[in-house]
């Protein structure tokens, strides 16, 4: 059956293409004609507008405009088409030329895009982008203008990534502003994105970047061939692309990355991976992906890096603790009891004293209530969502446990896992399949069943690869070099390589040791040559 | 056949996992308690010996496992048949760790529980990460063996306060004799167990370095078995002597205050993991082996049945874990040497004296 | 692409298998900690029949210890439980009594957090290898458990409350570990008992815990010490020689030690810091000698004349003094040692760690070697700290 399954979804993916139709949509000479056209492609939708004028030079043309409402600036287009069009025009004493559409890009319309096309398609795609197109009577072509509406919600600091220190701004929905976001933050202009629409009816822009020279231009030339190979008719989020171009599409664990945040996509871009905006979503997708890269908080960077190794080993010891620790209970009190200590054994005993339930279902039991609670305060518009949780957490805590229909212990570990589990966000979906499934394991076998869950989840782990670097680098297969921002974090001036599985193309950030504040250089003024050379032989190094 | 290529340090790293698993649980003691350290060294001379003699097999011929050699220097039919012999006796060896390490769950921590419950989970996630290749497997041995050599250096620590140097005396106290069996012993077991990665060296990145690759891990594992040695002699003294697992029993002993104690699950499970790194090196080799026996183009589909096979054959070779410690002790030094030594050596003699492998320009 | 979907789909396969086997393979070593009856103190007695072995498990009740405090200060015991239940058992061996608890008791009990084995003097006499091997072999009891044996029914001992602890045999094996206070128990574990029995010719050492009746109420006290040939108990050392054996052995580590001074007939009392002890051996000789030197690092701790002691001289005086103390504990150890035939110090194992190839010859008729073993003792006493006062606080006269 699983078989079958498999092959449907195979064969789901895998569907051939709809053929649009349209075999020939050149515009004619006659404007009517041509508004029929448009008519005909659009529909009578009342955010259609056609707008009729004419156009007075020397003779009377007859012209329209189509927008869409909405999508356009109303300003742009009585500045820069209506007002020349039909105040100025008039006055226009220069001698028009047999090209006339020329003529008019050339002096008439004071908009900063402006491109001339004869198809209908490309046309009613520039409409729905936001474009104005001009027709004219007796012009097989037609006027694309620039009139995109570039208003938006204005850029704030994204609810899932927060950070203490460091920019409050984060991606929005409009695509140029994203990127021009990340152009503030990037200076360098090899700063390169490659445009591509994706969803035959989403028509959805999607835009590669990478910064040249720095990107692998293998995984880069990868991306753009997964993303070519998706032909889908909607992508309305990041992650229906991420779905679609995942290594192991299977996995519960991201194999490409994502962020609101422009810090820290562009301190990605940086270390040489690739980033792909998707239009109409403020996230952002990253590739390749590390599973190292959830417990790397921008904040790590914008405070002391002491005081940054520390909160990243909490971060460590808490998501081990938010998928082990329920597991690890259960193995304890129901298989390994000589492991707890006596005293805590009799306090432990006495609390389990009359509760109806094996150990391992009320673990789970209360498990799944926290996921129902929280996703239900998730869903609930803030104020409520916040009545739900106290009433969950207080509430059903409380009188669970004082029915004795769970025992306390139950009730501290579940709830300590529950906040641990928030520490990484971005684990956190696969913290919940792995917290109740090694549970579960742990209440069929014990210890036994923790270990071959773990090393079933280590063997997976492993086997994994985002665009070809394996996911668990540096740490497996390990590379020491690398661990300077795994398993401490080093101050950023010594941080002198990138990661070296991403960033092998041009590993160097600075020279080694020349960014030393000053400190240092002062203490070895006579040091910088034998420096030097040490950090010209590691150069050479890589450069093998 | 496997597209994965492993480097020579995660080689290194699998061959120590390889040749501690068994090692921890079995220390190589042989009854010569204070001076079974000296055995050790016995037995690491001995499998640096065994190790030479097939990595100048597996340097003569590039790219080729022994499965692949022996039928080049031996011909078809004879090659196949010390294939055959071979990769029965890797099948064995993994048969042997599954049952184990089983064993040591079943008599320490879950008495209740019938083997078979831990063979068939334990055969499954074995055989779901041997299908991954050896580049896999390599990867998942690195945090496993990490964990264990910490943890066997960090008991070193716990166990100070039970610590007694006087257990090593008297030094020396051991025949010729005796010191000869229990070193041969130790040579074939654990440490001639390395020519399983006979079958591995072809996928080594720098193939040049595999010999040098082995060796190390060889020495590794001789350290890490040394310091379990010492944590079981010096904290048992010979009392150790009359348990089944005296590792496991010299870590029952850590006590320190009333909270860091009884903590013998730990490095239970640990060991487990080891034990499950070669089931699964070895369940691996024989696929792959068997493969190119059958010149089949991938060993995937053989993994699944040769696991089961593993575990039928780990049930019924070791009933109990007296007869495991009978062929340990008595019967493997004599079963596993024409596999390690004789035929390996014989395969050299004979390519020597056929002047193979052919050269180009030479003929 | 093809391959990617092939191994998806056998790796769902193994997880179906993964869950069904677990599934259906049942729990059989689960074991819920209200169904558990944890055993903190285990005592063996011999039966009426005198064959048989009846096992006494005290047994802890957790909520009565958590919750039980009403009664605890009216020390008239009450409405409310006792925080532990002792259930008596028969059996054939000690493994076979466990399992007939059942029959009394409604849960299973768990012998991994047992505190102290406590064996009745019959027993011991009969031999305690049949008693300990069931310990031992089995995975659940710990060998760090504290053994003891006693003159009273075993039973009986563990029936008696602790005035301070709720749990009686915890209680015990603190007073165990209290025993530098003194140095005169010497406290064995399980371990070291049976590491001792594997040595041919050590001979064990086992404290003994007796009750005693203070004002009505009974109590349990460490005195005395049993000593074992092989596992059969054959005599006892008192407490001064004790405290001879642990000075031999080095393993004194505080205590008291009182002086008699002879001119003014006042006390003083020797408070010991540290001692180690050192053997060594003539083996040439015959009959065998040996030397022990014990090195002891000590404070003044009382006095109970108006003199002043703190002077070159008298520390040096006290020192001597502390030296002959020494030495008449040890002779006193050696003593009843020799006249037991036990080799209590570990003699034997010294000569086959440090000479085996004397020790060769002496193994097979070793106890008539140790009867005839000429020990000397070599006592070395520093006296290094005075307390916080010079002089006692009566004026000064001379």
């Amino acid at each position: 059956m699983i078989r079958f399954l498999l092959r449907k979804l195979r064969l789901a993916r895998h569907y051939k293409e709809i053929p649009t139709p349209l075999a020939d949509d050149s515009l004619q000479k006659n404007i009517e004609k041509n508004i029929a056209l448009f008519r005909a492609e659009l529909g009578e939708s009342p955010d259609i507008v056609i707008r009729r004028f004419t156009l007075k030079l020397k003779k009377e043309i007859k012209a329209a405009i189509i927008f869409v409402e909405g999508l356009m600036d109303q300003q742009v287009v009585y500045d820069c088409i209506l007002r020349p069009l039909m105040l100025e025009a008039k006055k226009e004493t220069r001698p028009v030329g047999p090209d006339l559409l020329g003529f008019i890009q050339e002096n008439l319309i004071p908009a900063a895009g402006l491109e001339q096309e004869n198809r209908l398609s490309p046309l009613v795609a520039a409409l729905l982008g936001g474009d104005t197109v001009l027709l004219l009577e007796g012009q097989a072509a037609a006027l694309i203008i620039n009139t995109k509406n570039r208003e938006n919600r204005a850029s704030e600091e994204p609810d899932t990534e927060v950070t203490i220190l460091g920019p409050r701004d984060g991606f929005t929905e409009d695509l140029r502003t994203n990127t021009a976001l990340l152009r503030r933050k990037i200076g360098d202009p090899r700063l390169v994105f490659e445009q591509m629409m994706i969803g035959r009816r989403t028509r959805t822009i999607v835009a590669i970047a990478y910064v040249q020279g720095i990107a692998n231009e293998k995984v880069v030339e990868e991306v753009r061939a997964r993303l070519k190979r998706i032909n889908t008719d909607m992508i309305l989020d990041a992650n229906y692309l991420r779905e679609f171009i995942a290594d192991a599409p299977f996995s519960p664990f991201p194999t490409v990355g994502f962020t609101e945040r422009p810090d820290v996509a562009a301190a990605r871009l940086l270390e040489g991976r690739v980033a792909v905006f998707t239009d109409t979503t403020p996230v952002v997708n990253t590739m390749p992906a590390l599973f190292i890269e959830a417990f790397q908080n921008p904040d790590d960077y914008n405070t002391h890096f002491l005081y940054a190794t520390f909160i990243r080993w909490l971060r460590y010891l808490a998501f081990l603790i938010s998928f082990l620790l329920p597991a690890l209970f259960v193995a304890l009190t129901t298989y390994h009891q000589e492991l707890i200590p006596t005293p805590l054994l009799i306090s432990m005993a006495a609390a389990v004293e009359g509760t109806p339930f094996p150990m391992v279902i009320e673990v789970v039991a209360m498990g799944a209530i926290f996921e129902i609670i929280r996703e239900a305060g998730v869903r609930l518009a803030r104020p409520i969502g916040q009545t739900i949780s106290i009433v969950g957490a207080l509430v059903i805590g409380e009188a669970v446990v004082s029915a004795g229909l769970v025992a306390a212990p139950t009730v501290i570990v579940v709830a300590l896992t529950a906040i641990t589990s928030f520490v990484v966000p971005t684990q956190q979906e696969i913290g919940i399949i792995l917290r109740l499934s090694l549970a579960v394991l742990a209440g069929i076998l014990g210890a036994y069943g923790i270990i071959l869950g773990l090393l079933f989840t280590l063997s997976h782990l492993a086997s994994l690869r985002s665009f070809g670097v394996p996911y668990l680098s540096p740490v497996i297969p390990l590379n020491i070099g690398d661990l300077k921002d795994v398993a401490v974090r080093v101050p950023l001036w010594a941080m002198w390589t990138r990661p070296r599985v991403i960033g092998w193309h041009e590993p160097r950030r600075q020279n080694f040791g020349e960014s030393a504040p000053p400190s240092s250089a002062v203490e070895g003024a006579d040091l910088p040559a034998s420096r030097k050379s040490k950090g010209n032989k590691e150069r050479e190094n890589l450069k093998k | 056949m496997e597209e994965g290529k492993i480097s020579s340090f995660q080689l290194t790293r699998l061959v120590m996992s390889f040749m501690m698993a068994t090692g921890l649980i079995f220390p190589p003691l042989r009854g010569v308690w204070q001076d079974s350290w000296l055995t050790l060294l016995f037995g690491l001379a001995g499998g640096i010996v065994f190790a030479l003699i097939y990595t100048t097999l597996c340097l003569r011929f590039p790219g080729q496992t022994l499965i692949e050699i022996y039928e080049t220097v031996f011909g078809p039919i004879i090659g196949k048949l010390f294939s055959v012999a071979f990769l029965w006796y890797i099948f064995y060896l993994g048969a042997q760790a599954s049952a184990i390490f089983i064993t040591l769950l079943t008599t320490t921590v879950f008495t209740m529980t019938p083997r078979y419950v831990f063979s068939i989970t334990w055969i499954i996630v074995s055989v779901y990460l041997c299908k991954k290749g050896i580049e896999v497997i390599a990867r998942v041995n690195e945090p496993l063996l990490l964990v264990t050599v910490f943890l066997i250096v960090g008991t070193l620590f716990l166990v100070l306060n039970l610590f007694d140097p006087e257990n090593f005396l008297p030094l020396w106290n051991i025949s010729l004799s005796e010191l000869l069996w229990a070193g041969f012993g130790t040579i074939t077991f654990p440490f001639g167990l390395n020519i399983v990665f006979g079958l591995i060296l072809p996928f080594l990145q720098q193939r040049e370095q595999g010999r040098s690759a082995v060796i190390k891990g060889l020495g590794g594992a001789a350290l890490v078995l040394l310091i379990s040695l010492l944590i079981t002699v010096g904290v048992l003294g010979e009392v150790g002597e009359i348990f089944l697992f005296p590792t496991y029993q010299a870590f029952r002993m850590i006590q320190i205050g009333q909270v860091l104690t009884r903590l013998e699950l730990i490095p239970t499970l640990n060991f487990l993991t080891m034990g499950f790194i070669k089931g699964t090196i070895a369940l691996y080799a024989v696929s792959l082996g068997t493969a190119q026996l059958c010149k089949l183009l991938t060993y995937r589909p053989l993994v699944f049945p040769l696991g089961i096979l593993m575990l039928i054959a780990a049930h019924q070779s070791h009933p109990n874990i007296g007869v495991s410690l009978e062929m340990i002790e008595r019967v493997q030094p004599f079963y596993a040497l024409p596999f390690q030594l004789l035929l390996p050596l014989l395969t050299l003699l004979v390519a020597v004296f056929r002047r193979l492998p052919v050269k180009e320009g030479q003929t | 692409m093809y391959e990617e979907s092939m191994v998806m789909k056998k790796s769902w396969i193994w997880l179906c298998l993964f869950l069904l086997s677990g599934f259906t393979s049942g729990c059989w070593d689960r074991k819920e900690l209200e169904t558990l009856a944890i055993v903190s103190g285990i005592g063996i007695d011999l039966a009426q029949d005198g064959e048989n072995y009846q096992v006494t498990f005290q047994i802890i009740r957790p909520d009565a210890v958590l919750g039980g405090d009403g009664s605890a200060g009216g020390g008239g015991g009450g409405s409310a439980q006792k925080p532990f239940w002792a259930l008596k058992a028969e059996g054939e061996t000690i493994f076979a009594a466990i399992r007939k608890a059942t029959f009394e008791s409604s849960r299973r009990l768990f012998l991994s957090h047992n505190e102290v084995v406590i064996i009745n003097e019959e027993v011991a006499q009969k031999g305690i290898l049949p008693v300990i091997d069931f310990l031992i072999r089995d995975a659940e009891p710990r060998l760090s458990q504290w053994l003891l044996v006693t003159p009273d029914q075993a039973g009986e001992v563990l029936q008696i409350e602790n005035k301070l602890e709720k749990i009686p045999a915890a209680g015990i094996a603190l007073q165990m570990q209290n025993y530098f206070a003194t140095s005169k128990v010497r406290a064995v574990s399980l371990h070291e008992f049976a590491a001792q029995l594997l040595e041919k010719t050590t001979a064990n050492t086992v404290p003994v815990i007796t009750i005693i009746e203070t004002d009505g109420e009974k109590g349990l006290r460490l005195e005395r010490t049993a000593v074992f040939k092989e596992d059969k108990l054959a005599g006892y050392l008192d407490q001064k020689a004790t405290r001879g054996l642990l000075w031999v052995l080095g393993e004194v580590r505080g205590g008291i030690i009182v002086l008699d001074l002879p001119e003014t007939g006042g006390k003083v009392g020797i408070e010991i810091s540290g001692a180690t002890a050192k053997i060594s051996a003539a083996v040439k000789e015959r009959p065998l000698k040996l030397l022990v030197e014990i090195n002891l690092e000590a404070i003044l701790g009382e006095k109970t004349i108006k003199q002043n002691l703190v002077s070159p001289e008298k520390i040096s005086f006290q020192e001597k003094l502390t030296e002959e103390a020494i030495n008449s504990e040890v002779e006193a150890a050696l003593i009843q040692a020799r006249q037991l035939g036990a080799d209590i110090f570990g003699f034997g194992a010294y000569l086959h760690r440090h000479h085996p190839k004397e020790w060769k010859g002496l193994q097979h008729e070793w106890e008539r070697h140790f009867r005839q073993l000429e020990v000397a003792i070599k006592a070395k006493a520093t006296i290094l700290e005075v307390g916080l006062i010079k002089r006692p606080a009566v004026p000064f006269r001379e």
